[in-house]
C-alpha cells in the first residue's frame, strides 16, 4: 500500500515535471519550427517537413556585415559581463565583509536604483551619454550594464561565507583584495556564473538603448541588424522567427555552457553545508 | 603605521566606488535630469523651456494617466503575489526532485523563457493564443476559454499580460528562491522530523521563517520587474484595447517618443518613481530588520 | 586557485582594452578616396535593403565623386531613432519619413522645403510629388507609394451566394449578412462576412485606422481635420454615421476580431477562406504571393466601395532633404536619381513597387494593375496636420472602445473630438 502510494506520488511528480518542461519550451518549439518555413501566414503551422527550407538562415548569414554585428554584440555582452562581475564582486565583498561608516545606508541607496525602469529614462540617459561625448561608442553600450542587482547577489553570496575562512587567509598575510580573489570568489562561483548569465541575457537583448545610442552602421548590434530585415509589407513570418532563433541562440549557448560548469544548477548562494 | 590604518579606512570605499560611479552617473543622473525635465516643455529635438508645475497640474485631470496608473497597480497586484507563490512552490518542488532526470531537465529549461527577449516572447505568445493551434485550444478549453478571445477583451488582456510576464520571469525567481532554500541547513529539517513534523508543517515552521529575508528581497525585485513589461505589452496588445493594457511605463514612453511631449512624459515617470519608492520604503523597516541576514 | 587569479586578471585586462579601444573603434570606417560623403537613412524596404541599394549606386557614386553611406533604421522604434538623432546632431543628409512623422520635424526645422529644387520637367515626370506636399511645402519626395489598403473578396463565397462584387455600402452589408453562417451544420457560425483584426500590437495604434477606419470615414464624405486644421471633423454628422455603420458590421465579423492584428485577421480568417471579405495592404505581387500562401483561395478585390464618395488609405513614404545636409544640391541630385526610372526600374526588378515616374513601366502582376490606372483616384494619403500623432492615437483607442462596446459611438467620438480640439486649440494658441 505504502509502495503504491509512493509510486503514485512519483508519477504525479513526473507528470508535473513534464508539464513544466513543456510549458517552458513549447513557445520556442513554435519559434524554431516556423523558422524553417517561408510564409506570410503566421498560422501556417504544422510539424510536417514538406515545406522545410533553410532559405531564411541563408538570408541571415549572407547579410552584409553579419560578422561585424555578431562581433559587436559579443564584445558588448562579454565586456558587460566582465565589468559587472568585477565591480559587483568588489562592492559585494565590501558590503558583506567590511565594516565602514554608512555601509547599510549606501547599500540601500544603491539598491533603490533598481526601481527605475530603463524605458522611462532612455531620454535622460541619452542626454548624459551625449554630454559625455560617447554616442556611437562601445562604452555607451557597456558601462550602463551593471546594476545594483549584481551587487545584491554578490553581497548575499559572500555573506554566507564563514568569516573563519577569510581570517585564515588574512593570517597567511593576504590583503583584502587577495582574500577576495583567492578565497572568496572561488567559493561564490555559483553566484558569479548566475550573475554572468543574467548580465549576458540583459546585454544581448538590449534593443532600444543601442538603437538610440549608436546610429552608425559599424556600431550596430545583432538584434538591430536583424530587425532591419523586417519590412512593413507581407513580412515573411519564417524570416521573423529565424531572426528570433538566431538572436536567442547566443544567450542560450552561453547559458548551457555556464550551466555545465557546475552541478547544482544556477544558484546565488555561497557554501552549502 | 598610521598611514596603513588610513588606507584600511578608505579601502571599503574604494571597493564600492566603481559601481557607485556607474549607478550615480547613469541611473541617479538620469533621475535628476528626469526631475528637472518634469518641470519643462520639451520635445527632445529643441531645447527645453521651463514651465513650472504645469505638467503636474495637467496630470491631475488626464484620464489616460489615471487609467495607466490604475493598470500599473493592477499589474503589480496580479504579478507580485502570483510570482512569489509560484516561484516559491516551483523552487521547493524542483529541489525535492533535483535527483531525478526529469527534475534536472526541468531545472534547466525553466530558465529558457528568460533568455529570450521580451519582444519575441510577446510575438510568439500572441501567435500561440491567436493561432487556433489544437494543443493550445485544448489546454485553454479545459477552463472553458477560447484563447483567441483573450487579447481582445479589455478585462482579460491585462491578465494575459500578467500571465506571460510571470511565465517569462519564472526561472529568475525560481533561481532566487532555490538559493535561499539551499542555504537552509538540513539539520533543521532533521530535528523537525524527529519531532514528528510532516512535510507541510515543516514548510510552514522552518522553510518560510528561514526564507523570510529571501522572500522580502524577491518581493522588492518583483515590484520592480513587474514594471518591465513594455516590449511584452507592445507586442501582445500594443496597449489596447482602448488603453486597457497601457501601464505607466508605456504611457510615458508613448508621450516621450510619439507625442513629442518628453517633459510631460518625465512628469509621468517621476510619479512612477515616487510610487515605487514609497512601496520600496514601505519595506525598508523589514529590510533594515533583516539586513544582517540579507 | 592560480587559474582563477589568472582568469580574473585576464577579465580586467579585457575590460580595460575594450574601453581603450572604444574611441578608435567608434570612428567611421575609412572609405575609399571619394572626396564627398552623403549619409542616407532608409527604412527597411526589403529584407536586404543596404546591400540592394549599395549595389545599384556605384555608378552614381563614381560620377559624383561621392560615397553614399546607407544606414537602415529598423521599423521597430523608427521615429525614436530620428528624434534622438535630431537632438544629438547625428543627422543624415537624406532621410526617409512616413507622413505622420512630418509635423514634428517640420516644426523643428529639421527638414527642408524642396520646392525651389523642382523643375517643370520634374513636375511632369514624378507622378506623386503632390503626396509629399505637406503643410504648405514640398517637405517630402515620395519614394514608396501605391500600396493602398483594398477590399479583397472570396470569389467562391460570393458565387455561392449568387452575388456580384460589391460596389456600395448596401451591397457590402447585404453580402456580409448572407455570408455569416454555419456551413457545416454544427450550430456554430464558421463563416463570416468580414475578417477584421483590431489588435494594435507590433506597429502601433494607427494601423487599425489605416486598414479599416479611413476608408469608411472618407467614403461617407468626412475627414480627420476640418480644412483649416483648427479642429477635427471626424465627429461630425457624417463621421458619426460612418462609425455607426462600422459598429453595426461587428455582427458579421469574426468574434475574436479584437485579438488579431489586421494582418493576422487577413491571413487566419480571410486567407483560410472563412470570410467573404478581408482588408489588406495591397502589393503588385499579391497574385504571386497569395498563390503560395493561400493556395486554395480564389480571390479578387475592389479598390474602394462607394457611399457618397470613393476613398481608401494608401500611404506615401518620402525621402527628405535634411536641414543638416551640407551639400544640398548633391543631396537633391541623389534624391531625384534614386526615384528616377533609371534607378527604380532596376530596384523594382529586385523588389517590386509602384512606378514613381511617367517613364517607369508597371512591372507587377497584371491582376493588380488597375489600382494604378482606373482606380488611381480612389486611394490617397491622410491629411497631415498638427498634433496628428496624438489625435490619431486617441482616435484609435476610442475606435477600439466603440468596437468592444465599452463606449457608444457618440461617447467615443465625443471623447476623441474633445481631446483633439483641446490639443489643437493649445497648438494654435502657441502659434499666435
Amino acid at each position: 500500500m505504502r509502495i503504491m502510494k509512493k509510486a503514485f506520488g512519483r508519477g504525479l511528480a513526473d507528470l508535473i515535471l513534464i508539464g513544466i518542461i513543456l510549458g517552458s519550451i513549447f513557445p520556442f518549439l513554435y519559434m524554431f519550427l516556423m523558422s524553417f518555413r517561408s510564409t506570410i501566414n503566421a498560422y501556417d503551422f504544422s510539424f510536417s517537413l514538406d515545406k522545410f527550407t533553410l532559405q531564411q538562415y541563408i538570408k541571415i548569414f549572407q547579410m552584409d556585415y553579419f560578422v561585424n554585428y555578431v562581433l559587436n554584440s559579443v564584445i558588448v555582452a562579454v565586456a558587460g559581463v566582465l565589468l559587472t562581475l568585477t565591480v559587483c564582486s568588489l562592492a559585494g565583498y565590501a558590503f558583506a565583509k567590511m565594516n565602514f561608516k554608512g555601509n547599510d545606508k549606501l547599500f540601500l541607496f544603491l539598491f533603490l536604483t533598481l526601481i527605475v525602469p530603463s524605458e522611462v529614462i532612455i531620454v535622460p540617459l541619452f542626454l548624459i551619454t551625449k554630454g559625455l561625448g560617447w554616442l556611437n561608442t562601445y562604452q555607451a553600450l557597456i558601462l550602463p550594464l551593471p546594476t545594483a542587482f549584481g551587487v545584491f547577489i554578490m553581497r548575499q553570496a559572500i555573506l554566507d561565507i564563514p568569516s573563519d575562512l577569510m581570517d585564515a587567509a588574512k593570517l597567511d598575510g593576504c590583503g583584502n583584495l587577495q582574500t577576495l580573489v583567492r578565497v572568496v570568489l572561488p567559493i561564490v562561483r555559483g553566484a558569479l556564473l548566475t550573475l554572468a548569465i543574467f548580465t549576458f541575457v540583459g546585454a544581448w537583448n538590449n534593443f532600444l538603448w543601442p538603437l538610440v545610442a549608436c546610429t552608425r552602421q559599424e556600431m550596430k548590434t545583432l538584434p538591430l541588424a536583424l530587425s532591419a530585415m523586417k519590412t512593413q509589407y507581407n513580412t515573411d513570418v519564417g524570416l521573423t522567427m529565424a531572426c528570433a532563433v538566431i538572436n536567442f541562440l547566443p544567450p542560450f549557448l552561453f547559458y548551457l555552457f555556464m550551466q555545465s560548469k557546475f552541478k547544482e544548477g544556477m544558484t546565488l548562494g555561497g557554501v552549502k553545508e | 603605521m598610521k598611514k596603513k590604518a588610513d588606507i584600511r579606512k578608505i579601502e571599503p570605499y574604494l571597493y564600492i566606488t566603481p559601481i557607485t560611479l556607474i549607478l550615480v552617473t547613469f541611473v541617479v543622473g538620469s533621475v535628476l535630469i528626469s526631475i528637472f525635465l518634469g518641470f519643462c516643455k520639451y520635445n527632445i529635438i529643441t531645447p527645453p523651456q521651463f514651465r513650472g508645475l504645469g505638467n503636474y497640474i495637467k496630470l491631475l485631470d488626464d484620464s489616460k494617466f489615471i487609467k495607466a496608473l490604475w493598470n500599473t497597480i493592477k499589474l503589480e497586484l496580479y504579478i507580485v503575489p502570483l510570482q512569489m507563490v509560484s516561484g516559491l512552490l516551483m523552487a521547493v518542488f524542483l529541489l525535492a526532485n533535483r535527483k531525478h532526470l526529469l527534475g534536472k531537465i526541468a531545472n534547466c529549461v525553466i530558465f529558457i523563457p528568460f533568455l529570450c527577449s521580451n519582444a519575441v516572447v510577446g510575438v510568439v505568445w500572441r501567435e500561440l493564443l491567436n493561432g487556433k493551434f489544437p494543443p493550445v485550444e485544448a489546454f485553454f478549453g479545459l477552463f472553458g476559454i477560447q484563447p483567441s478571445m483573450l487579447l481582445g477583451d479589455s478585462k482579460s488582456a491585462l491578465v494575459v499580460v500578467a500571465g506571460v510576464a510571470i511565465w517569462r520571469w519564472m526561472g529568475y525567481y525560481t533561481v532566487i528562491f532555490l538559493s535561499g532554500l539551499m542555504a537552509i541547513s538540513k539539520t533543521y529539517y532533521e530535528a523537525a522530523k524527529v519531532d514528528g513534523a510532516g512535510k507541510i508543517r515543516s514548510f510552514f515552521s522552518i522553510t518560510l521563517p528561514m526564507m523570510k529575508p529571501t522572500i522580502i528581497m524577491a518581493l522588492f525585485l518583483s515590484i520592480t520587474t513587474a514594471l518591465r513589461n513594455f516590449e511584452l505589452i507592445f507586442n501582445l496588445t500594443g496597449g489596447g484595447p482602448n488603453n486597457a493594457t497601457t501601464d505607466l511605463v508605456m504611457y510615458a514612453y508613448t508621450l516621450c517618443f510619439k507625442s513629442n511631449s518628453a517633459g510631460y512624459a518625465m512628469a509621468v515617470s517621476n510619479v512612477l518613481f515616487v510610487l515605487v519608492m514609497i512601496a520600496a520604503l514601505f519595506q525598508k523597516r523589514l529590510l533594515k530588520r533583516e539586513s544582517s541576514e540579507l | 586557485m592560480r587559474k582563477r587569479v589568472f582568469s580574473l586578471m585576464l577579465a580586467a585586462t579585457m575590460v580595460g582594452m575594450t574601453l581603450a579601444g572604444c574611441s578608435t573603434a567608434g570612428k567611421p570606417q575609412d572609405s575609399d578616396s571619394a572626396s564627398k560623403t552623403l549619409d542616407v537613412w532608409l527604412a527597411p524596404l526589403d529584407d536586404d535593403t543596404k546591400n540592394n541599394w549599395d549595389s545599384l549606386l556605384t555608378e552614381w557614386e563614381e560620377e559624383h565623386d561621392c560615397d553614399v553611406n546607407i544606414t537602415v533604421i529598423p521599423w521597430d522604434k523608427y521615429q525614436e531613432t530620428y528624434t534622438t538623432a535630431m537632438s544629438s546632431g547625428e543627422i543624415p543628409d537624406v532621410g526617409y519619413m512616413y507622413n505622420e512623422m512630418f509635423p514634428t520635424f517640420i516644426e523643428a526645422g529639421a527638414v527642408v522645403d524642396m520646392s525651389e529644387y523642382i523643375t517643370d520637367e520634374d513636375r511632369a515626370e514624378y507622378k506623386y510629388l503632390d503626396n509629399g506636399n505637406i503643410m504648405g511645402g514640398q517637405y517630402g519626395w515620395p519614394i514608396v507609394t501605391g500600396v493602398p489598403f483594398i477590399l479583397y473578396y472570396n470569389v467562391d463565397i460570393l458565387n455561392e451566394l449568387g452575388e456580384e462584387p460589391p460596389e456600395t455600402w448596401d451591397d457590402f452589408v447585404r453580402i456580409c449578412q448572407k455570408a455569416t453562417q454555419d456551413t457545416d451544420g454544427d450550430g456554430q457560425i464558421d463563416q463570416y462576412g468580414y475578417a477584421v483584426g483590431m489588435n494594435t500590437s507590433d506597429i502601433g495604434p494607427v494601423q487599425i485606422l489605416n486598414a479599416y477606419y479611413y476608408s469608411v470615414l472618407w467614403q461617407n464624405g468626412s475627414n480627420i481635420y476640418n480644412d483649416d486644421l483648427k479642429s477635427v471633423a471626424f465627429a461630425n454628422e457624417a463621421g458619426v454615421e460612418a462609425m455607426t455603420w462600422m459598429k453595426d458590421l461587428t455582427q458579421y465579423m469574426n468574434p475574436d476580431f479584437m485579438s488579431y492584428s489586421w494582418s493576422e485577421a487577413f491571413s487566419t480568417i480571410f486567407g483560410t477562406g472563412k470570410a467573404a471579405f478581408g482588408v489588406n495592404r495591397s502589393s503588385q505581387t499579391d497574385e504571386t504571393t497569395y498563390a503560395e500562401a493561400y493556395p486554395d483561395l480564389n480571390w479578387d478585390y475592389v479598390t474602394s466601395l462607394k457611399n457618397v464618395d470613393y476613398g481608401t488609405f494608401g500611404a506615401t513614404d518620402s525621402l527628405t532633404l535634411m536641414s543638416a545636409a551640407e551639400d544640398k544640391d548633391l543631396a537633391m541630385d541623389f534624391i531625384k536619381y534614386v526615384t528616377s526610372a533609371e534607378f527604380m526600374e532596376q530596384y523594382h526588378a529586385k523588389c517590386p513597387g509602384a512606378a514613381l515616374t511617367e517613364t517607369e513601366s508597371y512591372v507587377g502582376d497584371p491582376k493588380m494593375e488597375r489600382i494604378y490606372t482606373e482606380d488611381k483616384d480612389k486611394w490617397h494619403g491622410i491629411q497631415v496636420g498638427p498634433c496628428s500623432s496624438d489625435i490619431l492615437t486617441q482616435l484609435a483607442a476610442d475606435l477600439q472602445g466603440i468596437m468592444t462596446g465599452e463606449l457608444t459611438v457618440e461617447e467615443g467620438l465625443a471623447e476623441a473630438e474633445e481631446y483633439s480640439n483641446n490639443l489643437l486649440n493649445e497648438y494654435w494658441a502657441e502659434q499666435g
